[in-house]
């Protein structure tokens, strides 16, 4: 089974089970734990806030198998940082971006986290302009 | 032997349990079959592109559609297959300018014969990584002088069986989409003077002509009670209809043609000639004689578990990936 994790607005990926998030968070409650292959979220930690994110990341790596991976992804805080102290971006874009965002991370800090729920990092990249993309794996402990 | 060669071997060698690939919709029944290999399929969709149609056969659980127009990075794209040179090609190498992985083509039709010189070189030079034709007379026609990967087809006779409890009918099947548009290929004005005057049954998406069956199984069920089944192709290397009708156990009578007189020995497990009236002649023949229609729909019937075995599809099909993973930098 395959979850893709999306905003309400965006088209989701036909084939996977649709989890829409929002403000108030998301829902996984109808997934058994340890049966999900691939949870894809490539675009919501942005709406996420940091009071929520434990429990968010927590949620969703419960619902992984053995083997099964997750991508996660929102805006790079360093490189939004550096884009308005460098003042490439303007006024409006910079209000555009933080009037839809409860939270902004450091790609580094997602990775620390997924690292102590279990997780081994296979990748982190930034996908394009400010946005990144981390996949990790929940490997087979071993003793 | 370098080390640069033990790495090129290794890497080579290197699989995985299960690809992520990219392609496109484009034959249900060949797709499902080749989802059956386990991997994970993620379709493009092109706006205006053709789109995955459950009529002829339902979505594999793991062949996914991406939204229209859109590819995710997070995916892990092992590499493309492109299944057809006229656009999907374009589209792959256009894709593949973010992603960077292998493509295989696949090509499922053959040459156009009025084109020109000039336009069948420009065709033949879209060629990816692994190149891959479904019959041996598709890459004679393609590239006569390459050694690619030749992959024949493989019939589900999971779904595709004769049934001997189906009651019979007296009219002759020919299943074919988009019949009367496709008479360069298909011969629809070859069909109309072969069967004129006699029961005919047509089955397939051709406006005003005929339709589709509501679904695969009731594909089957027109199969199965069928005793006569008539191909007219003049330009297709192995016609879908005419294998699947093989499989239900019936009587074919085919045009001989591009890769069929490969499939089928004359007298053996079909009837096959290139003279309309001969075609013409087999059919009435085949309509009195019961016992040889039990015969060639018998033989029929092993021919395509032989010849077009689905374990034999998976295997060439695991392998050419196993090397297109290998080709992944």
């Amino acid at each position: 089974m395959k979850i893709h994790i999306l905003r309400p607005a965006e088209n989701s990926i036909e084939g996977f089970e649709r989890v829409e998030t929002s403000q108030a968070g998301f829902d996984l409650s109808n997934y058994s734990n340890n049966e999900c292959e691939l949870i894809f979220a490539n675009n919501i930690l942005d709406i996420i806030s940091m009071e929520s994110l434990n429990s968010a990341l927590q949620a969703m790596v419960s619902k992984l198998r053995i083997g099964g991976s997750i991508v996660l992804g929102g805006t790079d805080v360093r490189l939004l940082a550096k884009s308005i102290t460098g003042k490439t971006l303007g006024p409006e874009q910079i209000s555009n971006i933080f009037s839809v965002s409860l939270g902004m991370y450091d790609p580094e800090y997602i990775c620390k986290l997924l690292r102590q729920l279990g997780l081994t990092i296979e990748t982190s990249i930034i996908s394009g302009g400010m946005h990144y993309e981390i996949k990790a794996t929940r490997k087979q402990q071993t003793a | 032997m370098s080390n640069q060669t033990v790495r090129i071997i290794n890497k080579a060698i290197q699989k995985r349990d299960k690809y992520n690939i990219l392609t496109f919709d484009t034959h249900e029944r060949y797709q499902s079959q080749l989802a059956k290999t386990g991997h994970n399929f993620y379709s493009f969709a092109a706006q205006g592109a053709k789109k995955w149609n459950e009529v002829f056969a339902p979505k594999p659980s793991n062949y996914y559609t991406l939204p229209e127009n859109t590819i995710y990075g997070g995916l892990d794209i092992d590499f493309i297959l492109s299944q057809s040179k006229f656009g999907q090609f374009q589209a792959a190498q256009n894709i593949n300018q973010v992603l960077g992985v292998p493509v295989i083509s696949l090509e499922h039709t053959l040459p156009i014969p009025s084109w020109t010189d000039e336009r069948l070189e420009e065709m033949r030079n879209m060629r990816g990584d692994i190149n891959v034709t479904i019959s041996e007379y598709s890459l004679g026609a393609w590239y006569p002088f390459k050694e690619d990967t030749v992959i024949h087809h493989s019939v589900d006779t999971e779904l595709f069986w004769s049934n001997s409890e189906v009651e019979k009918t007296t009219e002759i099947l020919s299943v074919v989409n988009d019949f009367a548009n496709r008479d360069y290929c298909c011969n629809y004005e070859g069909w109309k003077r072969i069967t004129k005057d006699l029961p005919v049954k047509l089955v397939g998406d051709c406006e005003g002509l005929s339709k589709a069956a509501s679904s695969p199984k009731e594909l089957v069920k027109e199969y199965q009670s069928a005793k006569i089944f008539l191909n007219t192709s003049t330009i297709s290397p192995v016609p879908t209809a005419l294998i699947e009708a093989m499989a239900c156990g019936c009587a074919v009578v085919s045009t001989a043609t591009c890769m069929i007189p490969d499939i089928i020995n004359n007298e053996i497990n079909g009837l096959i000639s290139n003279n309309e009236d001969d075609l013409r002649a087999s059919i009435i023949r085949l309509q009195k004689d019961e016992g040889l229609r039990r015969a060639l729909g018998k033989h029929a019937q092993q021919t395509i578990k032989l010849k077009f075995s689905e374990e034999n599809f998976l295997t060439n099909w695991n392998n050419v990936f196993d090397k297109a993973y290998g080709l992944k930098k």
